[in-house]
């Protein structure tokens, strides 16, 4: 079944797939892009690649350019590493979380058919001493109960190495439901103005002078970039990477904060591992005042993405990083704008479709 | 080399925008060599071409980095106050109190928020003072996004000794241009690409994609070293005036021990002034030579420098010198 717009963003953010487990994920993005694109194929490392050929006077077949534009599957989640005598589940994080944000969490444990319910707890507060209430408590005093009798009843259900991720409703909400909320949408938005992009250019093709790649790349939020190796394949000269970001726009913030929702997408400058192509910022910000679409500078140097591997890969990319402003990423209920979602989209189609990267 | 350093050192080039350099170099490397051009990260690139016949000719790399570390602005504040972040490793107390410039040569101040102790000088409570009256009028004239750095320039001291900034690393660009003049005069037998990296204060970047495009036989990096020779100094094996500086070892590389064992022995022979190196804290290109593509020799030649990213970084030329004199007598051999 093919979706689009907020549905395709639901069924995305539902799926199970944390870093080095994108599985369910990529065969949901491959479910979409059938019949949608020239090619795809599935590189060694597990990145779906996708493609649209160029064409017309400028398109040399025989020796196409390529741009790239990427987004990964993978979100954080958790590796079961310990199954307690009493049948609890000792874990640890799979990508950077607050341990905060953690507790009274529902979890889903395992893929599919062996999928068990369980949620993360800790020692109660009336049982912690005073020192334990006045610090947060860490991962590796937490537990997820899945509520078996014993080590032997866990083990029935769950094997040490299982992943698990959070398991969260997408839900609208917000005047005519115009903010989503769920998990997982860093970065699930990307992959879905991926997939909302390359069904643009599929159904009412125009003469580009390149072929466009669409990078669906693992393992990004534990550093191990997929897209690295995505990149060293698809051999583009130039490379858009699409993320979620944080937004920092709470009470308070003042100068703390990142961006704005409702503004568009933020262009990063600098972060902490990529300072951005000057000249690739300037057309994307000529582009969105042409066709009217809002976009807006990413106000801190915090963060890293896929970016930085790209950016560095054989004699050099250009790269240019837009994101969705999100909040509280990396917990169990992101938060972001719908309309900044379709202005990023038609932002990224009207760049493909006027190339004018000087 | 005085002159030159003077010209290098009076023109902005952070991290990430190093363009107004490029062209600088542009206008003096491209008459002392055969091509020149800039790759997609902004890496010039220039190669003098070796006199052996094609097939025979073997690539080396020499490589300096054109950027400085500097300040990135991420907020304007209602009073017209600027706030920046970091790019690469900014000493807060050597910067404090220190003028800046922008990329449009507009000058501010950077200063610490009052009552700040000298022990609790970092990022958060440093801005820049324009003199704007408010943020409308701060906004004129800088927006968020733009980059901005100390100050350049130089002072002579004694003997052939200068301090300011950035000789980090603009003394390796000039090393570089030196050598080019040389080679016009004499070129050698393999060709000798000349590499200005970017992005190199922020993690050696531009360096990797520079070497893959060139795949050379060898690499050489020249940048600047820490000393053991200042007041207070922790204990180090190499001093300003010591001469050009043969690096072992810095933490982000092992060089290759028979090119520096050659390096040294042809400086031996030729009566230059060398030491070896060896760098506890702090990387250089060197490393991302020796791993990009499918790997290379690397050596690296570092002019001795005291205090290292403040405004006062200082050498000796004489030991810049030496390390043209190093190589071009390396190279003919």
């Amino acid at each position: 079944m093919k979706y689009t717009g907020l549905d395709l963003i639901r069924e995305l953010s539902l799926a199970f797939g944390p870093s080095g487990c994108e599985d369910a994920v990529r065969a949901l993005i491959e479910e979409q892009i059938q019949g949608d694109c020239d090619s795809y194929r599935v590189d060694k490392a597990g990145n779906l690649i996708a493609v649209i050929n160029g064409r017309g006077m400028d398109y040399d077949p025989e020796n196409p350019r390529h741009i790239m534009i990427s987004s990964h599957m993978d979100e954080v989640g958790f590796l079961v590493r310990e199954i307690t005598e009493e049948g609890y589940l000792k874990f640890v994080t799979v990508g950077g979380m607050d341990p905060r944000v953690l507790c009274g969490r529902h979890v889903v444990v395992g893929e599919g058919k062996h999928q068990t319910h369980g949620v993360i707890a800790s020692k109660a507060i009336h049982l912690q001493t005073a020192e334990e209430r006045s610090k947060s408590t860490p991962v590796s005093k937490m537990y997820i109960d899945i509520g078996a009798k014993d080590r032997e009843d866990a083990q029935k259900y769950v094997t040490v190495g299982d992943y698990a991720v959070f398991d969260s409703d997408f839900v609208t909400f917000g005047k005519d439901g115009c903010m989503m909320k769920g998990k997982a949408l860093d970065d699930r938005v990307g992959c879905a103005l991926l997939i909302e992009i390359l069904r643009d250019l599929h159904s009412q093709p125009c003469d580009l002078p390149f072929d466009v790649c669409f990078a669906f790349t693992c393992c990004e939020e534990v550093g191990i970039s997929g897209a690295n190796v995505a990149a060293f394949g698809i051999k583009p000269d130039t490379a858009i990477i699409l993320e979620a970001t944080a937004v920092n726009d709470l009470p308070g913030a003042g100068r703390n904060a990142v961006s704005k929702q409702g503004e568009g997408g933020t262009l990063s400058l600098a972060d902490r591992g990529t300072i951005y192509d000057m000249g690739f910022i300037d057309f994307a910000r000529r582009t969105a005042e042409e066709h009217q679409l809002k976009c807006q500078i990413k106000q801190a140097m915090t963060g890293g993405t896929d970016a930085a591997h790209i950016q560095r890969n054989m004699e050099g990319v250009r790269v240019l990083g837009l994101s969705l402003p999100t909040r509280y990423i990396h917990s169990a209920s992101n938060v972001a704008r719908y309309e900044d979602f379709e202005q990023m989209r038609d932002l990224v189609i009207a760049m493909l479709r006027n190339w004018a990267l000087e | 080399m005085l002159n030159l350093m003077k010209t290098l050192t009076a023109v902005r080039g952070i991290s990430g925008r190093e363009k107004t350099l490029s062209d600088k170099l542009l206008t003096i490397v491209a008459p002392l060599t055969d091509k020149c051009w800039t790759d997609s990260m902004g890496n010039f690139i220039a190669v003098r071409y070796g006199t052996a016949p094609e097939e025979e000719r073997g690539r080396i790399m020499l490589c300096a980095h054109m950027d400085e570390i500097g300040f990135l602005v991420t907020y304007i504040e209602d009073s017209g106050f600027i706030r920046v972040n970091a790019i690469g490793g900014i000493n807060w107390v050597a910067a404090s109190y220190s003028t800046v410039v922008f990329g449009n040569g507009l000058k501010g101040i950077l200063v610490p928020e009052a009552g700040t102790a000298p022990a609790d000088l970092k990022q958060e409570k440093m801005y820049i003072d324009i003199g704007a009256k408010d943020k409308r009028d701060a906004e004129r004239r800088v927006q968020i996004g733009d980059f901005c750095a100390l100050e350049g320039g130089i002072t002579r001291l004694c003997g052939r000794r200068i301090a300011g900034r950035p000789m980090d690393d603009r003394i390796g660009c000039a090393v570089l241009v030196k050598i080019a003049e040389k080679l016009k005069e004499e070129p050698v037998a393999d060709d000798i690409y000349f590499v200005f990296s970017v992005q190199e204060e922020v993690g050696v970047r531009g360096a990797k994609t520079a070497t893959f495009g060139i795949a050379p036989d060898i690499g050489i990096a020249y940048d600047v070293t820490g000393t053991g020779d200042s007041a207070g100094a922790k204990p180090m094996a190499c001093s300003v005036g010591g001469g050009a500086a043969i690096k072992l070892k810095d933490s982000s590389v092992i060089c290759d021990y028979e090119l520096a064992q050659d390096l040294a022995e042809v400086a031996k022979e030729a009566d230059i002034k060398h030491q070896f190196e060896i760098l506890v804290a702090g990387g250089t290109d060197t490393s991302a030579m020796q791993m990009s593509g499918s790997g290379c020799r690397v050596a690296a030649l570092s002019i001795p420098t005291r205090y290292i990213h403040s405004g006062v970084e200082m050498l000796d030329l004489n030991d810049a010198e030496a390390c043209v004199d190093l190589t071009v007598a390396w190279l003919k051999k």
